[in-house]
């Protein structure tokens, strides 16, 4: 008897996943190709993303049509005060048939899980998500509970309203690969988004997946064999340096970080069509990967990360 | 580490101080100055340009750097044997250090870099402020050291800003101290084919180079050991008489100033051939004794302190250096070193009445330059315009005890001399020496008051006496203003309409030598010149008088040697008229309380002028370089056309050579090697363009310079972008095109991107 194996997909047949899940996004978000990008890169990167923007820019449609074009289960936290961490995670409850407690999961079991102003949460249910995050996995009463492979997490925070709020520390900060915000669509989206509307009751969602799961886990496998060359390290670890020794920043990338940059620049790599990464790839995503790490005496971490990129020489020539 | 910004200013201001002490402190030293300024012009161009247009620590940085550190070496080895005159080697060695000092400092590089710039400043300073010990140095030392202050406090905050040590460790240097054996064994190996063996082993063995040194000589050099043909004032061993400033004496049996008691109390026998009347006592230690034949040198010579250290090595006996001078000067030229004085005129023959004034000399020997000094009694006018000079004067064949001093005299100096009676007035009030002449070889070292003639100072002026000649003279001053003026216009006029003639002389029997000359021959001797003026100038009621005595002209001035010498060719007559002292309690007391003020009417002779100004210094050295350029026009213009050309289409020459050297390199056929050459193309002529990459730009965000760019080339370009992030980083990744299609986009990419032309693009 023959045992008939599904075919692998390949490179040309990611690169069309790809160019699908851009256009799914596309769609969903008018006029934000470079965060559509930027989105993308982090979720093959393996990495979460972090959405600061003022309301009704599309974090959530965003997150939402992310969600179902990558094809898995999609939960949403809509973080408050009075929010527990279990009700993040989940919890054990006494089951009176059985005599026994059951696991109930919380949102945290999601393929894409959408906080929603993570920052109105207290400090005890932000650090709920620390091990989700970062090990894809929770612990609830000394058991292991892991999460799926593709477990992403995109949380927003506004960055106006203080109230109530509170900041996320540094270290949940790490946690995260990409910091982004939207901003406002340009005319021409707005005009294009205004038209799509008339004539629809409700708001447009992604008709279908795009992803599966295990195409998502193909991707992220392809993405981390992308090319990352002598020269290239070397400027990343320059960088590194670069924001340690820089005076204002009180607190430079981490090794973490830096390992998460190099992920990411292979995304954006990947994303570009080709098999190597460039110091291109390397700026392209330096201010959304550095912005959520770098603290120190400034408002905004933007001039900073300009002057490192500016002042780090680029390998060319030896 | 990078260095902060503060800590690289501060550096970059310690670094151009320590550098204007440097040239400060050479410019009391050099000759000519201005090869000096242009080495510091061309390593502060070479510098600018590297911080410029060059990154730190990158090879163009480096290569800049090697530049700086090989252009003292260069001038050394090219232009001096060309100028014939150059600086030291230790000179060249501080002008070394300091240009690796700017290119560190300019170049902004490492903290590391840095400190040893700052440090490398501190040894030039101290070099600089040993060389030359003077208000300005000093004053530019204390600015040294309070900016030296807060560089330390800059250098200790970059060190402990936002970093804390680990751990610590102590260990041996291994690696640096290789390093520094390794760079120390190369610039001797390095030095040897340069400066020539000879030259490197006398420089070790003395440590610093020296103007002797066993036969070898240089020229340039300041300060020196052993026995060349450069005169050193002996500290021991002395080996030669000779007209030096030195604390040891030898025994001799030529005519001497100094007398020697021995160490049994026994009077050294009186040598009766030199006719001496009195003499210095000296003490038994300051003597030594020889039982060889010493040589005698009468060269002239530079004053060099002896740097000499007892050797093994056996002195050869020194040879005798004749010299036909009758005195050798060092000091400003031209100079009027008056011998006699004549004060009657009686129509044909000038003489003394005798009626000289008596100077009063006083010995100070608390003087801060710890000399024993004769001070004279002089009063000049206008205290605050006056100014001193100061001129050394080394008797070689002139046998007078009258003292060739400058004019006005305040202070005579002679080793050991303790007695004021030493000199005497003659009867026309020159300063002499009690003994029946000056010794030869003996030094002396004369300062003197000047008033410079810019200050016209008032003349002491009486009722003018009868005379023939006053008629001229009122013609000759007519519509001058009284006063220095008119002497100044007679002056003048006998410069311009009188030829001076030493063969001149008025015929046997012409009993008014003066009229023949005034009034038809027209042409004389420098004594007529002077009589005539001194009378034209009497016969306006100014006090006047003839001086006879020796010129030190400019043209016997020896650069290397920093001494002018007089020979019998130099004998001269000049004219002094007396000024007036500007107090006075009645005409007599003004006649005798003023100074004698030095007019030369001969034509070709002038008087001392005021002392230089650094822009005068300046304008002379450009002067002088244009002379050497006009001494050669031909080559000279040749020159300057070719490096006018060279430096007007250099971007073009240079991109052209890059260009060609892209396509020999070109030709393999290998894509990765093609498009790494044309990256590498592209580096060279945007910094050609004064436009170079940014450090932080990739080649993919480089705003090239395309021009007037179809869409063909910037298509072309996006591929050689592609292709260029491929052979960069791709490693074995495969090509992002087929290797013609690459090669073709390099070609498109080195045709028109930033074709260089003579005159840069806009920056972007």
């Amino acid at each position: 008897m023959t045992t008939l194996v599904a075919p692998q997909p390949t490179a040309s047949d990611y690169l069309l996943l790809v160019g699908q899940l851009r256009a799914t996004l596309n769609e969903a978000l008018r006029g934000k190709q470079d965060v559509v990008e930027l989105v993308i890169a982090s979720l093959l990167a393996r990495g979460h993303l972090l959405l600061e923007d003022l309301p009704g820019l599309g974090k959530t449609t965003l997150a939402k049509a992310l969600a179902v074009a990558v094809g898995g289960r999609f939960a949403r936290v809509q973080c408050t005060p009075d929010l527990m961490p279990s009700d993040v995670t989940g919890f054990n409850l006494f089951n009176q048939k059985t005599r026994d407690f059951d696991f109930k999961e919380g949102p945290v079991f999601a393929d894409v899980l959408l906080a929603d102003e993570i920052n109105r949460a207290t400090p005890r249910t932000q650090s709920s998500l620390f091990e989700a995050m970062a090990e894809r996995q929770v612990t609830i009463d000394k058991t292991r509970h892991p999460l799926p492979a593709t477990f992403f997490v995109i949380a927003t925070q506004n960055p106006v309203d203080s109230h109530g709020a509170y900041p996320l520390p540094e270290a949940q900060l790490d946690r995260f690969a990409v910091k982004l915000s939207i901003g406002y669509p340009d005319r021409e989206s707005e005009l294009e988004m205004l038209a799509g509307a008339v004539g629809s009751a409700e708001a447009a969602v992604p008709a279908a997946a795009v992803l599966t799961p295990d195409t998502l886990c193909g991707l992220q496998q392809q993405v981390a064999a992308v090319t990352v060359g002598e020269k290239v390290r070397g400027y990343l670890v320059d960088l590194a340096a670069a924001t340690r020794d820089h005076r204002d920043v009180a607190l430079g990338l981490s090794p973490r970080g830096l390992l998460t940059l190099q992920r990411v620049a292979q995304a954006r790599a990947f994303l570009q069509g080709r098999g190597f990464t460039t110091p291109d790839d390397v700026q392209d995503v330096a201010k959304p990967v550095l912005g959520v790490r770098l603290s120190g005496d400034f408002p905004s971490p933007e001039p900073v990360i300009d002057q490192v990129l500016r002042d780090v020489p680029t390998p060319i020539l030896d | 580490m990078a260095p902060s910004k503060l800590l690289v200013n501060v550096t970059l201001a310690l670094v151009v101080l320590a550098t204007l002490l440097l040239q400060v402190a050479l410019y009391e030293k050099q000759m000519v100055i201005w090869p000096g300024w242009v080495q510091l012009a061309l390593a502060v161009a070479v510098a600018s340009s590297a911080a410029r247009l060059c990154r730190p620590g990158s090879g163009l940085a480096v290569t800049a750097m090697a530049v700086l550190a090989l252009l003292p070496i260069a001038w050394a080895g090219v232009i001096t044997p060309l100028l014939g005159y150059g600086d030291p080697f230790e000179v060249c060695l501080a002008y070394f250090l300091r240009n690796l000092m700017l290119g560190l400092a300019a170049t902004r590089s490492s903290a590391r870099a840095q400190h040893f710039a700052g440090l490398s400043s501190l040894f030039l300073v101290m070099f600089s402020f040993l060389c030359s010990m003077t208000v300005t140095t000093t004053a530019l030392l204390v600015g040294y050291s309070l900016l030296g202050m807060w560089w330390l406090l800059g250098c200790y905050w970059d060190g402990i800003q936002g970093r804390f040590a680990d751990r610590t460790e102590q260990a041996i240097p291994v690696r640096p101290a290789l390093g520094a054996i390794g760079v120390v064994v190369l610039l001797v190996v390095a030095a040897l084919p340069i400066a020539g063996q000879s030259r490197v082993t006398r420089a070790l063995s003395g440590f610093m180079p020296s103007s002797g040194g066993n036969r070898w000589t240089d020229n340039s050099a300041f300060s020196g050991v052993g026995d060349g043909d450069q005169m050193v004032a002996a500290k021991d061993s002395a080996s030669s008489f000779g007209p030096v400033d030195s604390d040891l004496f030898l025994e001799s049996k030529m005519p001497s100033l100094y007398d020697v008691f021995n160490e049994f109390g026994e009077p050294r026998k009186r040598d009766k051939s030199a006719g001496r009347r009195r003499a210095i006592p000296l003490a038994a230690s300051a003597m030594q004794r020889n039982h060889e034949r010493l040589g005698e040198n009468q060269r002239a010579s530079r004053e060099f302190d002896t740097v000499r250290n007892p050797t093994s090595k056996s002195q050869a006996s020194s040879r005798d250096q004749l010299s036909a001078a009758l005195l050798q000067v060092r000091g400003r030229v031209p100079v009027h070193l008056g011998l006699r004085a004549y004060d009657t005129w009686d129509g044909r023959l000038l003489s003394s009445s005798g009626a000289g004034e008596t100077t009063y000399r006083k010995l100070d020997q608390n003087s801060p330059d710890g000399r024993a000094w004769m001070r004279l009694s002089i009063v000049l006018p206008d205290p605050p315009f006056n100014y001193t000079e100061l001129h050394q004067v080394r008797v070689i064949n002139l046998k007078t005890k009258r003292i060739p001093a400058p004019p006005n005299p305040t202070a005579v100096n002679l080793d050991y001399l303790h007695d004021p009676d030493f000199f005497t007035d003659e009867e026309d009030g020159v300063l002499a020496i009690n003994a029946s002449q000056l010794p030869q070889l003996t030094v002396l070292t004369i300062e003197s008051q000047r008033t410079p003639r810019a200050a016209a100072p008032d003349l002491v002026r009486s009722a003018a006496a009868e005379s023939h000649l006053k008629g001229l003279a009122e013609a000759w001053t007519d519509g001058v203003e009284p006063g220095w003026l008119q002497v100044e216009a007679i002056c003048a006029r006998l410069r311009e309409e009188y030829q001076l003639d030493p063969t001149a002389t008025a015929p046997e029997g012409c009993d008014e030598p003066v009229d023949y000359f005034l009034h038809d021959s027209r042409r004389g001797p420098d004594y007529l010149f002077a009589t005539s003026a001194a009378l034209l100038a009497r016969s306006l009621g100014y006090e006047t008088r003839v001086r006879s005595g020796l010129y030190a002209h400019p043209q016997n001035y020896d650069s290397l040697t920093d001494l002018t010498s007089v020979y019998k060719e130099d004998a001269h007559f000049w004219l002094e008229v007396r000024a007036s002292a500007g107090f006075a309690f009645n005409a007599d007391s003004e006649r005798r309380s003023g100074c004698w003020l030095t007019v030369d009417p001969c034509p070709g002779y002038e008087v001392l002028t005021t002392p230089d100004t650094w822009l005068t210094r300046l304008r002379r050295s450009v002067a002088d370089m244009a002379k050497s350029l006009v001494a050669h026009p031909a080559s000279a213009g040749c020159v300057f056309a070719l490096v006018a050309a060279a430096l007007w289409f250099r971007v073009y020459l240079l991109d052209r050579l890059a260009t060609a050297w892209w396509a020999l390199a070109h030709r393999s056929g290998d894509a990765r090697h093609a498009v790494l050459s044309t990256v590498r193309l592209l580096e060279r002529r945007a910094w050609l363009q004064n436009t170079p990459r940014p450090p932080g730009a990739t080649i993919g965000r480089w705003r090239l310079h395309t021009g007037a760019a179809s869409p063909a080339t910037v298509e072309a370009f996006a591929d050689f972008r592609l292709a260029a992030s491929w052979a960069l980083y791709g490693g074995d990744a495969p090509a992002v095109a087929p290797a013609d299609e690459i090669l073709t986009a390099c070609r498109a990419a080195a045709r028109t991107a930033m074709r260089a032309t003579r005159r840069p693009y806009p920056a972007h």
